[in-house]
């Protein structure tokens, strides 16, 4: 379906692997149950300062049940060996939409890494027909609000601490007819 | 100390609205401590009448008086004179919400006041 001409079609086809500019040879492929083991222990890792606005939560004992939520959906997983370095996940709003989690570990941030999931999932969500995409990203988050820019979202609704930022659905043209597809969350 | 714990009912459950008086109650249990209660937003409605009625059990269950007020108009605004007017020393209040994927929502009214309050503020999350 990706292959086709149209909005949407430069979105890549999963798995792929990609080199990033350390040479690291990295691997992207949708996230199944099997992969939960290893996403548990990329999660674990984080160091408090990773954490951006809550999650992953810093009690073990919650991490469990968010992972419950958070694999629930469509994901991909970014593996380098045999070691999740990154994850993105789509979890439903409850209105029709889905909510953008994207995580990268530190050594592996500020490397294409990031674009490279978002971008992935995208090119998941609309094999799957998933429509409308948002996210929440701290003000000061750049590097982040930067990926999220460049994989199509734009800033809507009212703006506090953080930023609300959407895109149409995947198969839809971000140049056009995007009003449509609705507001803040 | 006088503290004044704001709640605002909207589309959370009543359980959440008056989570930040059930911290205040529990953490917060000092002799002397001045307790009220402040319900912002539209009055009137369900979510408000079961956020006021909520807040009172919860104060007559921990032996305290029942002083629950009622704010209508803007929340910033009107906490805001509050504070000033009454000699409050101490404000809590929801820290905000959570999006489905878990990550932490901060409230406008939160935001606004901690920037605008001029007492020691604590977010209950």
């Amino acid at each position: 379906m990706t292959g086709g001409r149209g909005p949407g079609s430069d979105l890549p086809d999963l798995p792929f692997e990609r080199q990033d500019p350390l040479g690291r040879r990295i691997e992207f492929r949708a996230c199944g149950p099997a992969d939960r083991g290893s996403v548990e222990a990329f999660y674990a890792s984080f160091d408090p300062a990773d954490r951006a606005q809550g999650i992953p939560p810093a009690r073990p004992e919650a991490l469990g049940p968010w992972l419950d939520v958070v694999l629930e959906g469509a994901g991909v997983v970014a593996v380098h060996g045999d070691r999740v370095v990154g994850h993105a996940a789509l979890v439903r709003d409850g209105s029709g939409g889905h909510e953008l989690v994207v995580f990268v570990l530190q050594g592996y941030r500020g490397t294409g890494t990031g674009t490279a999931l978002v971008r992935a999932l995208l090119g998941l969500a609309l094999s799957l027909g998933v429509g409308r995409i948002w996210l929440t990203v701290q003000r000061w988050n750049h590097p982040a609000i930067a990926v999220y820019r460049k994989t199509g979202f734009v800033r809507v609704g009212d703006e506090g601490l953080e930023i609300v930022m959407a895109r149409p659905a995947p198969h839809a043209d971000p140049a056009s007819g995007w009003a449509g597809a609705g507001s803040g969350p | 100390m006088n503290l004044l714990v704001v709640l605002e009912p909207g589309e959370a459950s009543v359980e959440e609205v008056l989570a930040p008086l059930r911290w205040t109650l529990d953490r917060r249990g000092e002799a002397g401590l001045g307790l009220t209660v402040a319900v912002v937003g539209p009055t009137g409605g369900p979510e408000a009448h079961a956020a006021e009625d909520g807040a009172r059990e919860l104060l007559r269950a921990a032996g305290r008086p029942e002083a629950v007020r009622r704010l209508a108009g803007d929340p910033e605004r009107e906490v805001l004179r509050l504070l000033g007017r009454e000699g409050f020393d101490e404000l809590a209040l929801s820290g905000g919400t959570r999006t489905p994927a878990g990550k932490i929502r901060p409230g406008r009214l939160a935001e606004r006041l901690l920037l605008n309050a001029p007492v020691t503020l604590t977010l209950v999350r």
